[in-house]
């Protein structure tokens, strides 16, 4: 086997990273070709500068909420003894299930004095706290037992211990949860619009649907996805310290829980306030609207429809996200180098792009240069893919790792040409991870709202959409039915993620 | 005699398996002993016990003639003064190796001022010197070999003198030339500190040649303790006699001196006369052309060492008894081929262990 990646796979992974530059090239065309005098008032007046502070304030008190709330949380599901810690580790993951505007929703329909910057904080932080307590959970599940028993025979206390051997080993993973909290916020619309904050998503939308001031949109996003971008180069860093800081083999005994004692109490109260604030308050406030609202008679056939729509238009953009991430993830679970982590990056890209943004270049995208791709289904499933596509290259990429190359030799050896093997062994392992994948993108794309507002066909709707136009005109009954089926949609990815990963 | 370690009566469960049935042992102050045991004798939670890491159902544990543990006593570990070395090193991953070494001299500890920066510096060198480090100071733990880190692992544990190093299979994670090259240097580290130190290991070629003591450890009970010649030379049963060697079991009938087995008449250490177990080392069968030399057999197999070889030879039973095997260690310039008839002779006297 030798060293240099197929051209098959190279060429397969240019098309992907051409794919992917797509609506972040075609902004800054669009821009460009407004010309700067147009630009310049744009991007310099005061309203730009009051959307930017607006949104890195939020963005900076959602990432600070998440730390308060994620890493104690993480702490005592994974350390602490505490009683019913099976049920607290699905409860600290669930909040993920529950889409921004779903619960912003919820929050109003309930006290519909709360809005603005208070609100906005208080929603995002409430579904983004898992953004922390997941890997700071899981550093510390990694996190080397003996380093704190070393510590203690060289004269720590126990609390001493923890800090000085604990926290150093899970703060680059709370720094890098903090910061994905952080740019979820950044980059979120439907909260803020419910709530209705002045952020840089809200204002973009404003700027198109009621000034149609295309240009000003246009500017508006480009500066969100370098705002963006700045904050995911800052989660690379800390990922990789992260990463770094691992010990170098996982030995040890598995973590003996500490007793909490009279903090029982405490710790039970804290965990159930952050549970019935994320989750409780949404499911009762949902299902209260959905008695008053079936009891108006439920539209069976608009709610059909619309699940219709939602699950034909995300599975095919699952289906052209693996197709744009095999080749990438391939490459990058067998050939090193410059220019495969290259490529590689290049469809972490997504991750950088508001669903606002991508919808706004797309709609920009397809009027120009590609018009009968202008409002369809495949434009719709194509922005899917590009924001979605991080998702599925890293499950494609686990997935492979998991066929050891030794495995491959193996059965080459055993009489079976490359293509035999790539059937019978290769593909044959990687697919259930590969599927997995392919599920987790269509999932996560029946919640997205933001591009699916702009680039939807005339006359589809899709649950988060229906969802969406019923509580703009304050038809929360009507609106719950959606919003129900959307958080079961949304809780098995979130389900997945709550599972302690096993240890290699 | 000042006692470097001392455990008494130690009993210790995990919930409600207990893994430590009354376990005691004496380490006397400056010497290297070594807890040898299967996986699951209970080996490596002796050890945690020892450190103040896993609180024991009852007994006494004294550091340095200090009760660390008795009855209610418990002292935590940061005060036991007992350096740890784990399994992979266990190094902390975001301190440099200087920084490791001197993370357990900042604290004042039963009356010893806490060490001003000059002191904990000088220290470090010397830790660094003694451990052949020096070169590696400013290096990150992800920096360094298995071998490197633990000898880090090891320094950072001497560097606040404590009265006992505990060594918790600090080789196990290594590769074979490497590990049998560390553990000599681990020895002369110790040595010139001038340490009690404690290993566990399952490796009984490891513990035979590290240690001053060994002591025997299976199903949360030390079987035998003394000195690894002792006990090679003397098990206590054929169970520990097979755990630290190679050996023959064989049954015989004895008169109280000799025995009659499948190899003929054999001298052995006193036993009650009646039916025993006799325990032969390789050594103690030596082979020859000489059909006058003993047993009449066939080599069946060679594994073959280098400096010596063990020999397995076919020899046929006495009286029409089934053939059996026996098993000799021979230098290897006197290597027989397989297929060769050879005569197998017992020398010395060996082992007998009545039945029943």
């Amino acid at each position: 086997m030798g060293t240099r990646p197929p051209k098959v796979l190279l060429a397969g992974s240019l098309v992907t990273g051409v794919l992917v530059a797509i609506p972040l090239v075609y902004l800054v065309v669009r821009t460009s070709e407004a010309g700067w005098a147009d630009v310049e008032p744009l991007l310099l007046r005061g309203r730009t500068l009051e959307l930017a502070v607006n949104s890195l304030a939020l963005a900076a008190s959602v990432a600070a909420g998440c730390l308060l709330i994620g890493v104690p949380t993480a702490w005592l599901i994974t350390r602490a003894d505490l009683p019913w810690a099976p049920v607290w580790r699905v409860l600290a993951a669930l909040p993920l299930a529950v889409p921004s505007y779903v619960a912003a929703y919820a929050w109003v329909a309930t006290w519909p004095g709360l809005h603005g910057f208070v609100g906005s904080v208080l929603v995002l932080t409430l579904v983004s706290s898992p953004y922390v307590t997941i890997p700071v959970a899981a550093a510390l599940r990694r996190a080397d037992r003996d380093v704190e028993d070393v510590a203690r025979t060289l004269g720590r206390s126990p609390w001493g211990a923890a800090r000085s051997t604990v926290w150093p080993q899970i703060a680059p993973a709370a720094g890098a949860g903090a910061l994905l909290a952080a740019l979820y916020a950044l980059s979120d619309f439907g909260a803020v619009a419910v709530m209705r904050f002045e952020a840089f998503t809200y204002g973009i939308q404003l700027a198109y649907r009621v000034g149609f001031d295309r240009t000003l949109a246009a500017v508006m996003a480009l500066v969100l996805t370098v705002l963006a971008l700045l904050v995911v180069l800052a989660e690379r860093w800390f990922r990789g310290n992260a990463e770094r800081r691992q010990p170098p083999a996982g030995t040890g005994a598995p973590a003996s829980t500490r007793p909490l004692g009279r903090g029982t109490v405490p710790a039970l109260t804290g965990l159930a306030a952050v549970a019935v604030l994320a989750l409780g308050v949404p499911i009762v406030s949902l299902f209260v609207r959905l008695a008053e609202g079936t009891a108006r008679g439920l539209e069976w056939g608009e709610l059909y429809a619309a699940a219709v729509a939602t699950l034909t238009v995300s599975s095919i953009g699952a289906v052209i996200a693996i197709m744009m991430a095999l080749p990438v993830g391939l490459l990058a679970a067998r050939y090193r180098g410059r220019g495969v982590a290259a490529l590689e990056s290049a469809s972490y890209l997504g991750n950088a792009l508001p669903g606002i943004v991508v919808g706004l270049s797309l709609v920009f995208f397809t009027v120009n240069v590609v018009p009968g791709l202008y409002q369809t289904s495949l434009a719709l499933a194509f922005a899917y893919a590009v924001m979605f596509l991080p998702k599925a290259v890293g499950s494609v990429r686990a997935s492979m790792a998991q066929v050891p190359p030794g495995l491959e030799d193996a059965a080459r050896t055993l009489g079976r040409s490359p293509a035999q093997v790539w059937g019978a062994v290769t593909a044959r392992i990687a697919l259930p991870g590969v599927t997995a994948g392919a599920l987790l993108v269509a999932l996560t794309a029946m919640k997205e709202l933001p591009a699916t507002l702009l680039l939807r066909p005339t006359g589809m709707d899709t649950l988060a959409t229906e969802m969406w136009s019923r509580t703009t005109v304050n038809a929360y009954g009507s609106a719950a039915p959606y919003a129900v089926t959307l958080m079961l949609v949304a809780s098995v990815p979130a389900y997945l993620l709550s599972r302690p990963e096993r240890r290699a | 005699m000042s006692l470097g370690l001392l455990v008494s009566e130690v009993v210790a469960s995990f919930g409600a398996q207990r893994v430590l049935h009354d376990v005691a042992l004496e380490l006397p102050a400056g010497d290297i002993g070594a807890v040898l045991g299967p996986s699951g004798s209970g080996k490596t939670t002796l050890l945690r016990v020892v450190a103040g890491l896993h609180r024991p159902d009852a007994g006494r544990v004294e550091v340095g003639g200090r009760a660390v543990n008795d009855g209610g006593l418990l002292v935590a570990p940061e005060r036991r003064q007992v350096g740890l070395v784990p399994q992979a090193g266990a190094l902390f991953p975001h301190l440099d190796v200087r920084q490791n070494i001197a993370f357990g001299l900042r604290r004042s500890s039963l009356g010893r001022a806490a060490p001003g920066a000059r002191q904990r510096n000088a220290r470090v060198q010397e830790l660094l010197d003694l451990t052949d480090l020096g070169e590696l100071a400013h290096r990150m733990p992800h920096q360094l070999s298995g071998g490197q880190q633990q000898r880090v692992a090891l320094a950072r544990a001497l560097a606040p003198r404590p009265g006992l190093v505990l060594l918790d299979e600090p080789f196990a994670s290594l590769d074979a030339a490497l590990r049998s090259e560390l553990r000599e240097d681990v020895r002369l580290v110790l040595r010139g500190a001038g340490a009690t130190a404690l290993l566990v290991t399952h490796d009984q070629g490891e513990a035979l040649s590290f240690a001053d003591r060994l002591y025997v450890m299976r199903g949360g009970l030390v079987l035998q303790s003394g000195t690894p010649h002792g006990l090679y030379d003397a098990p206590v049963d054929t169970w520990v006699g097979r755990f630290l060697g190679d050996a023959v079991v064989v049954d015989g009938t004895s008169d109280g001196r000799q025995a009659t087995c499948v190899l003929g008449q054999v001298s052995h250490t006193p036993a009650p006369a009646g039916a025993v177990q006799l325990l032969l080392r390789p050594e103690q069968l030596a082979l020859s052309a000489d059909p006058g030399h003993g047993l009449r057999g066939r080599v069946l197999g060679v594994r073959y060492f280098g400096h010596d070889a063990l020999v397995d030879v076919e020899v046929a039973g006495r009286n029409g008894t089934a053939p059996f095997v026996v098993c000799s260690r021979v230098l290897s310039r006197d290597v027989a081929q397989v297929g060769a008839e050879v005569h197998v002779g017992v020398q010395g006297s060996v082992r007998a262990y009545p039945l029943g």
